[in-house]
């Protein structure tokens, strides 16, 4: 289940870098921009800490105490990828809405 | 299994983490329903949905620490981490969906209208209303 979730968000994210690439970038560069860093977290996340579970750390042969502090540590870091990447894509959709109202240049 | 970590601290970090899925979820919300709205409806409906979907992810994916108060510490990580992961994935992957799909909209909405208001080149290069 929690490969099966990490490896499809990985993939959205690298949906969103490249739909942001063939997209938005070319619409309004700073936008695409940012929306592919929003993708490039999502992934970076998944990537580094999307493997980190109670059942494999355990399985490590890690003591519970140490476990429930990584995973604190990991809810720590996925709280901020959450506000990160909610961040960038809100400036992106902020900067692509003035575009469309500014008109074309 | 014993822990050193109270329930209460469980629901404590849990919430916490749940705020920032929450607070994201209602600035789409914002953003979606507000400008992006005004410049075009669809996009902003697209992005608001997107919002409304980030909230109930974070509802799911957080359940977990309430539920490790009423009910056993392992069968909050196991079948209820099972259900709530579910739930969370799902409604994570729609809210990204939603994004993509608005952005895309947006998007060409933009190079539309760059396509329609850019001057037409002339073959000799001139501006064109024509040489004055």
């Amino acid at each position: 289940m929690n490969a099966l979730s990490g490896g499809s968000m990985f993939v959205a994210g690298f949906v969103v870098v490249l739909l942001g690439a063939i997209y938005v970038r070319k619409a309004h560069a700073t936008s695409g921009y940012l929306f592919m860093g929003a993708g490039a977290v999502v992934m970076l996340f998944r990537c580094c800490f999307g493997p980190l579970t109670y059942e494999t750390l355990l399985d490590g042969g890690m003591d519970f105490d140490v476990v429930n502090i990584v995973m604190l540590m990991r809810s720590l870091v996925g709280a901020a990828h959450v506000v990160i990447v909610g961040a960038l894509f809100a400036a992106s959709f902020v900067m692509l809405a003035k575009q469309v109202q500014k008109g074309p240049d | 299994m014993e822990s050193s970590f109270e329930p209460g601290q469980m629901v404590l970090f849990h919430l916490m983490t749940g705020c920032a899925g929450w607070i994201v979820g209602l600035v789409l919300l914002g953003v979606g329903f507000g400008p992006v709205r005004k410049a075009h409806p669809v996009a902003g409906y697209l992005l608001g949905a997107a919002g409304g979907m980030q909230f109930i992810s974070s509802c799911c994916s957080e359940w977990r620490g309430p539920a490790s108060v009423w009910a056993d510490i392992d069968a909050a990580n196991g079948m209820l981490g099972d259900i709530s992961g579910l739930l969370s994935f799902f409604a994570y992957g729609a809210m990204f969906g939603l994004v993509i799909a608005s952005a895309v909209v947006l998007a060409k909405k933009v190079s539309a209208d760059a396509k329609e208001g850019a001057p037409v080149p002339t073959p000799e290069g001139q501006p064109p209303g024509g040489p004055s």
